[in-house]
């Protein structure tokens, strides 16, 4: 049998033509280090494997290259082994893996070794063409590792390669196939190949196109479809909490202004009296089925100027993972599931953000909550740090949030009815008011939500209340202005003084989607305050007062980019009206610009489509007497209407518009002659063609 | 001019649409990226244009050549248009005479031109006018495939080979019976004084006028009825078996060239007959050039020989040679005999050159022929060369 294998990888090497272009295989190996390259930079090899490989990769397309009229069948066999080895080495590296996400980490290394085994034995065309298909799966798993921007770079050189392998495979299967090249006239020997710059770079401009435009309308659907959540430590290291939130912006001054990377509102108390810059410094970068806010800190009570969560000792939740809510502290009714992972880039405080209720939580080294039912990590999260999180959030319709009958509010919510006994009573006064008209609790809400987005500023520079002064009701009823914190607060006590169980919380908001990598990219300047409001039987439901609830669901903005870009063009041209421009006024305007668009486009198509005319015949001064005279019959048959087309021969010409004769056929012989020909045609010949033709042309001029 | 795309470009776009799939499972925004590079690579090759419909192919070829001889055959390829080059593409030239021929040119620029000339043998006989050219670019990644077929001038009429035989048993007018090999005695044979003419070798010298010699100063013979009744009528008939330029039919082609050559150089007239697609075909008294042209252009049938004899003895008349080159399979395999009789009740002679076409294909079967009184057979046979078969 090995005998029979034998014969039967040497038959199949020898059917192969070896490929011979030098260009192509460089061209090819360039690609191939670049996706290996790639795969280094995501750190998914170590930078020494990634030398080895790098130096192997270029010894094997040498061996490959010298080797490849040879019958390589012992080569074959020793990378058959070779091949098997490497199996064992990834089966190998498997035991060590705690999620099923950590195996792309492997799976690379793999493939590595397999385009490096496969890189000894190339001898034809079609297997450096399945080399460079291969390179794309390493260029895939480098891109499915990377978070950032910076893999645009590896992209940009490895398509560049890629095109110039594709263009030169293309040339080398043509040189296989014909006899020989039919060279310009003037050129007595074989002219040097050179790269068909000219073709290929415009093939590369509307390729770039086509590219830009596939991206815009690919769908990017945001649904997660694995759970192969990842989830490790980071670097460790992080400030210990101690039973508290341990926030590594800030120090234990609680007036203090913050600047920098952290919220202040990550802490146990959120004082509304401090104010803080808040840096463009990307915090995380999170993985997620859909946008969400991301919740950090639960706040239970409010003395007037602060509020407070939960400053008891958190219970722990155990150490392995996942990690599961407890059913004290979950929701009911109709919920959406999202899914997320985390991935930390700048220190974060002690504390799990999720979206809306976690219910699983994939994250190593020991999780608590406390008694509002914020999740709180040993210390705080450090750069590298990755978990996951799968989340539900209530997604009951408005019909069913208005038609929810009320109930009696169960004990453990009765906590967030609390308010400061200093409370102003033209607090609840504006609250009635605002709410005269409402039935249900839902509206009640959306009411007191439309109020404050109508009637008050957001600045982050908002007036400090004096000492002594209720927050929310100098922000209410002095200043006018505020930020997340005084629109929730303001919020909250408003609901609490219907007897509405409500609550601040503090976490990001889902930041920018990067269309690119398809993570959401979290700045510390996204850091958000929010409002979370109890319904019977449905639980807690998130509202923001400052700006909007993200979308329950995924619209087309998230599912196709090209849905983002009509987006910021609408809000650019919305940002140019002015602002007192009523809705329909708006419409009008923007109806004309699109329609201005259009007819500049249609107009522009018009002039730059290339029209069709007849082939005006290309005389030059050194032609010769039979084809200047083929051009003066041209002009004639022009004249009448009946020019030559593009496709079409002098032969066939002559034979649409004159009855051929043996006096055309042979003026017909002597301008084939004479054009073609390495010689002209006899004198005698050339000049009774000229006669034939321009009789012809006079026959024609005469119609 | 007809896009398509190319077996590569349905391969990657697989490979684009299993990255969506990728990308989409593992949220991986990258994933949509390279999805969308590959994906344009294909879309951008269906955008490029490879304006091949202004490119003209002229072919040139010499007007006359053999069966197996090499030939130059060259090609001017030129871009007539004013506005667009075409980029690198190729001509598949099929033209009756040569196997399917493909040259390359670079890319030609508006109003330019390039030629090639190659070395082909001709493997076919027959007369050709046109051949059909494919013009195709995929330039430049091969992904998207552009043809244009245009019909492309050039005449050619490839003649069959012939051996050229020294001696063939035609029964020579000007010979005397005893030196005619195979020859049988012909009652009234050069009796019939029509004239004189000049001396050739082989004349008996009792046929010399010698009155007319001394009035000429050279040899002049008598010319006697046998002279001119003796022409030599050529049936061509059968199935071809095997294939090339070697086949049954073809070698029967080449024998009756050879015969006929070889009349017309010892002053045979000749007649040739044929089937053909509208019943018999024949020429008569044709010359070197027309012989071997009508040659060029015989095809070949199965048919009955009686009709083809008929032709051949109404042109030759009773005392000619009826030379037939017939397959031995078929119903010309079955109709030789019947022939030979035919021919023998019309008082002409007859030399039989069959095919053996078992030689050629062995699934075929040789009609039973166990020869005939007073004539000739020469076998004609795949592995046997046809001048040592025609030496008789």
């Amino acid at each position: 049998m090995p005998g029979g294998l034998i014969e039967l990888i040497r038959r199949a090497n020898q059917t192969r033509k070896p490929e011979d272009s030098i260009a192509l295989r460089a061209v090819v190996l360039a690609a191939v280090l670049v996706a290996a390259l790639a795969l280094v930079a995501q750190k998914a090899v170590a930078p020494a494997t990634g030398l080895m490989l790098v130096v192997a990769l270029v010894t094997a397309y040498w061996v490959s290259y010298r080797r490849r009229n040879e019958d390589n069948w012992h080569i074959k066999i020793a990378l058959t082994l070779g091949a098997i080895l490497a199996l064992f080495r990834f089966l190998g590296q498997l035991s060590g893996i705690v999620t099923l996400d950590e195996v792309r980490f492997p799976l690379a290394d793999l493939f590595l070794w397999v385009q490096v085994l496969h890189g000894f034995d190339l001898p034809a065309r079609k297997d450096l063409n399945f080399s460079l298909g291969s390179s794309l799966t390493l260029m895939a798993v480098a891109g499915s590792i990377s978070l950032e921007n910076t893999f645009a770079l590896f992209l940009i050189v490895y398509f560049a390669l890629v095109i110039a392998a594709m263009a030169l495979a293309h040339r080398s299967e043509v040189e296989e196939r014909i006899s020989d090249w039919a060279l310009p006239r003037e050129s007595q020997a074989r002219p040097r190949w050179s790269f068909p710059l000219r073709d290929v770079g415009r093939a590369v401009a509307v390729t770039v196109v086509a590219s830009v435009a596939l991206f815009l309308v690919i769908p990017q659907p945001s649904g997660l479809r694995t759970f192969a959540l990842p989830f490790s430590i980071g670097n460790g290291g992080g400030l210990f909490a101690g039973g508290r939130i341990a926030n590594p912006g800030f120090g234990s001054e609680p007036s203090a202004r913050g600047v920098g990377g952290s919220y202040y509102g990550f802490s146990d108390t959120m004082d509304l009296r401090v104010r803080g810059d808040l840096s463009d410094e990307l915090v995380m970068r999170v993985r997620a089925s859909a946008p969400a806010f991301w919740r950090g800190i639960v706040f239970g009570s409010y003395d007037g100027t602060r509020w407070v969560g939960d400053q008891s000792d958190p219970t722990p939740l155990g150490t392995g993972a996942p990690a599961y809510y407890p059913i004290e502290f979950r929701s009911l009714g109709p919920r959406q599931t999202i899914s997320q992972t985390y991935y930390i880039e700048a220190e974060q405080p002690s504390v799990v953000f999720a979206a809306g209720q976690p219910d699983s939580v994939w994250f190593e080294g020991g999780l608590n909550i406390d008694k509002l039912g914020g999740l709180r990590t040993p210390s705080t999260l450090t750069p590298g740090t990755v978990y996951s999180v799968v989340s539900t959030r209530g997604s009951a319709t408005k019909k069913e949030l208005r038609t929810n009958p009320p109930e009696a509010i169960p004990e453990d919510i009765e906590k967030y009815l609390q308010l400061p006994s200093t409370l102003p009573v033209r607090v609840e006064e504006l609250a009635r008011r605002i709410t005269a008209g409402d039935t249900n609790n839902y509206d009640r809400v959306r009411s007191i939500e439309s109020y404050m987005r109508d009637n008050y500023e957001y600045s982050i520079d908002s007036p400090v209340p004096p000492r002594g002064r209720d927050a929310v009701d100098h922000f209410l009823f002095d200043t006018d202005v505020g930020f997340c914190e005084q629109f929730a607060s303001a919020t909250a006590v408003m609901l609490r003084s219907l007897g509405i169980p409500a609550r601040v919380v503090a976490g990001y908001t889902p930041g920018s989607r990067s269309p690119f990598t398809g993570y959401y990219e979290v700045h510390a300047s996204d850091a958000h305050a929010w409002v979370e409001v109890w319904f019977p039987r449905l639980g807690w439901y998130e509202f923001d007062p400052t700006f909007a609830v993200p979308p329950a669901s995924s619209d087309l903005a998230s599912l196709f980019p090209l849905a983002r870009v009509f987006r910021a063009v609408a809000v650019f041209i919305a940002a140019l009206m002015p602002a007192g421009m009523g809705s329909g006024l708006r419409y009008l305007v923007l109806a004309l610009l699109l329609l201005t668009i259009a007819v500049g486009l249609w107009i522009a198509s018009r002039k730059l489509r290339p029209r069709s005319r007849p082939v005006v015949p290309v005389v030059d001064r050194h032609a010769g007497p039979v084809t200047r005279a083929l051009a003066r019959f041209e002009d004639a048959s022009r004249a009448l209407g009946q020019g030559r087309k593009v496709s079409e021969t002098a032969a066939e010409l002559l034979t649409r518009t004159t009855r051929l004769e043996p006096a055309s056929v042979d003026a017909l012989r002597a301008f084939e002659q004479e054009r073609y020909g390495s010689e002209g045609p006899q004198e005698r010949d050339a000049r009774a063609a000229v006669d034939e033709l321009d009789r012809l042309s006079r026959e024609l001029s005469s119609l | 001019m007809k896009r398509r795309p190319t077996r590569r470009a349905f391969v990657i776009t697989g490979i684009g649409a299993l990255l969506i799939m990728a990308a989409a499972t593992a949220q991986a925004g990258w994933l949509f990226v390279l999805a969308a590079g590959v994906l344009g690579l294909v879309g951008g090759s269906f955008a490029a244009r490879h304006r091949l419909g202004a490119l003209e192919v002229i072919r040139s070829v010499p007007r006359r050549a053999r069966v197996g001889d090499e030939l130059r055959l060259g090609y001017a390829i030129r871009n007539s248009s004013k506005r667009g080059g075409a980029p690198m593409f190729t001509v598949e030239d099929t033209f009756g005479p040569f196997p399917t021929t493909t040259v390359g040119s670079e890319r030609l620029g508006p109003g330019e031109s390039s030629h090639v000339e190659l070395v082909r043998m001709a493997a076919r006989r027959g007369r050709f006018v046109e051949g059909t050219a494919v013009i195709s670019s995929a330039a430049p990644f091969g992904l998207v495939r552009s043809k244009r077929r245009l019909e492309v001038p050039g005449e050619v009429t490839i003649v069959p080979r012939w051996v050229d035989l020294t001696t063939f048993p035609i029964f020579e007018p000007s010979s005397a019976p005893s030196e005619v090999l195979h020859e049988r005695p012909r009652a009234g044979a050069g009796e019939e004084f029509v004239g004189v003419r000049e001396f050739r070798p082989g004349d008996p010298l009792r046929s010399v006028h010698w009155r007319s010699t001394a009035r000429a100063g050279n040899l002049i013979v008598r010319e006697f009825e046998q002279e001119i009744s003796s022409r030599a009528g050529i049936v061509l008939a059968g199935a071809d078996h095997g294939t090339g330029p070697a086949s049954s039919f073809e070698t029967l082609v080449s024998a009756a060239a050879s015969v006929g050559l070889y009349a017309l150089s010892t002053g045979h007239p000749v007649h040739m007959a044929r089937a053909g697609t509208d019943g018999v075909e024949s020429i008569g008294d044709p010359s070197r050039h027309d012989l071997l042209d009508w040659l060029a252009s015989a095809t070949a049938g199965d048919v009955e020989l009686q009709q083809l004899v008929d032709e051949a003895l109404a042109r030759i008349g009773g005392r000619g040679t009826v030379v037939l080159c017939v397959d031995s399979a078929g119903t010309t395999g079955t109709s030789i005999p019947a022939a030979l009789d035919h021919i023998e009740r019309a008082g002409a002679r007859t030399i039989l050159v069959r095919a053996k076409a078992t030689s050629w294909d062995e699934s075929t079967t040789d009609q039973p022929f166990d020869g005939h009184a007073f004539v000739p057979l020469i076998t004609v046979e795949r592995d046997r060369e046809l001048g040592a078969c025609l030496a008789v």
